[in-house]
């Protein structure tokens, strides 16, 4: 059937009219999305959404486009095609755990942390330093605050990453392999802490990792990336 | 105040980089506000290398005027100038140690003016003697006293400083400018990259934006302005190269954020 010009004309202003409702429903509203770095493609005909609140987790063997996922989201790259929503959001911050973490190694750790102090978030110094007292003695690292990053082991980085993070009262969470370098233990306590904020406080978490095992035990979504290709998508639990 | 303490945090990391940036900011500032009284300096050195001359001390009831009219027509005489008071003091004072305190305090006592004569470059140590000999027949032995004459000019290794004076007194302005942005700009392109890492993190973290100029402009805040102030307070006058020199460093720094702004990734 040969649809009329006006027709047409209708049938993309509806479209349209479904993206801005997609657009406003979702956290993220990736629409056949593909990044190509020079030379290389890093993710193709990636379609997914993200809803407020959710926990996600993307899994994944090394190069499977994790971190390129994850970067596209935070708004550091940009789709080469496809239609992305949601990112450079204004009514929503974004904190990230960097796969290198991207700490100041000859810091220590509080100093790191308080990096995430936001006059326009905490009323006081001594606000932001009794949520941190708090995390950090959840996390169990409160002795080793004043230790330089440089003298520290993964697991501290990690956990030093993971509180400036949370520290900045994000309203999403994108963590990069938070928790390679993390025994078992650790990983779950980090969890516990995501899954209360992402209770108490609405966060919506997004989880890359390589350890598909760790992840199935954890409530949320996951989606699996093959080759830039999004292979699976559904509960964890059920991977 | 956040901003001021991380920039001073990184210049602290950075300490040699930050050094070279305080030290070419207040340098490049300094120089060209002071360039005029720096390169009457300069030339006034040059001039003192260049030419053999010696002191005199005329009894205050010679008349200069007259005396240097007529000296100034002498073959190998260049110029006849007054010395300041302050000079005439450590001229006593050499003459002192030359000639022994009796004979200088008797000279003390009477009121002195104190005379450089320079004369011409290569004049013949006979000539140099004969025009001597002329000043003391003229003004007469008991109201003149004659200082060593001062060649520079003699050794073939004072003609080279010479002319290594005569070359700093005329290029300095262009090589110390050239020198000094090319320091300012090359501390200033490697301390970016600490500031660029810093601001990265910042924005990451906290719900800023805008921080790496802001930064960077910092820098511009507590290095140029109160640099050239101070300079301002202590010589208040304000030239074209002053003025182009503080426009030169602000420009260069706008230019320069504009240009590593757009690639804001560490």
């Amino acid at each position: 059937m040969v649809m009329t010009l006006e027709g047409q004309m209708k049938e993309v202003v509806r479209s349209q009219k479904n993206h801005h409702q997609l657009k406003d429903q979702f956290v993220y509203y990736l629409d056949n999305v593909s990044v190509n770095y020079s030379k290389s493609k890093a993710l193709t005909d990636i379609t997914l959404t993200v809803n407020p609140g959710e926990i996600l987790f993307v899994t994944g063997k090394s190069g499977a486009g994790k971190t390129s996922l994850l970067n596209l989201l935070a708004g550091d790259v940009l789709p080469s095609s496809g239609r992305a929503y949601g990112i450079h959001a204004n009514n929503r911050f974004v904190a990230q755990v960097f796969q290198d973490l991207k700490l100041f190694d000859n810091r220590t750790c509080e100093e790191n942390i308080w990096m995430a102090y936001d006059r326009s978030i905490y009323k006081s110094k001594n606000e932001f330093y009794a949520d941190m007292i708090e995390l950090v003695n959840v996390l169990g690292i409160k002795d080793k605050l004043q230790d330089k990053i440089v003298n520290t082991n993964g697991g501290l980085k990690q956990k030093v990453a993971m509180i400036r993070a949370l520290m900045s009262r994000p309203n999403i969470l994108i963590a990069d392999e938070p928790t390679s370098s993390l025994d078992k233990e650790s990983s779950v306590k980090l969890f516990d802490v995501l899954n209360f904020y992402n209770v108490k406080r609405k966060l919506t978490v997004i989880w890359a990792s390589h350890n598909r095992d760790l992840v199935k035990q954890f409530p949320g979504k996951i989606i699996h990336l093959e080759k830039g290709k999004l292979i699976y998508s559904g509960h964890a639990c059920f991977i | 105040m956040f901003y001021l303490v991380e920039l001073l945090k990184i210049m602290k990391e950075n300490v040699i980089i930050s050094f070279i940036l305080v030290i070419s900011s207040i340098s490049l500032i300094s120089i060209s506000h002071h360039h005029s009284e720096i390169g009457k300096k300069l030339s006034s050195a040059e001039k003192n290398i260049i030419n053999p001359y010696f002191n005199a001390l005329l009894s205050k009831k010679i008349n200069f005027d007259t005396i240097k009219r007529k000296l100034s027509q002498l073959p190998g005489v260049v110029t006849i100038s007054q010395k300041k008071s302050q000079v005439i003091d450590s001229e006593i004072k050499r003459l002192k140690s030359t000639y022994g305190e009796d004979l200088v305090k008797n000279l003390s006592a009477i009121n002195y003016t104190n005379i450089k004569i320079e004369l011409e470059k290569g004049l013949k140590s006979k000539n140099q003697t004969l025009i001597r000999e002329y000043i003391v027949r003229l003004i007469g032995q008991e109201n003149v006293t004659l200082g060593n004459l001062k060649d520079n000019s003699v050794t073939d290794e004072t003609i080279k400083d010479s002319s290594v004076t005569n070359y700093i007194s005329k290029y300095w302005k262009v090589y110390s400018f050239t020198i000094l942005t090319a320091m300012w700009l090359m501390s200033l392109v490697l301390l970016s990259k600490p500031l660029k890492r810093s601001a990265f993190i910042i924005m990451k973290f906290q719900r800023t934006k805008y921080v790496y100029p802001k930064m960077l402009m910092g820098i511009l805040g507590i290095l140029i302005i109160p640099t050239f102030a101070v300079n301002l307070f202590i010589l208040p006058k304000v030239d074209l190269v002053s003025l182009l020199s503080v426009f030169l460093l602000i420009g260069l720094s706008i230019i320069y954020t504009l240009i590593s702004s757009t690639k804001l990734k560490v």
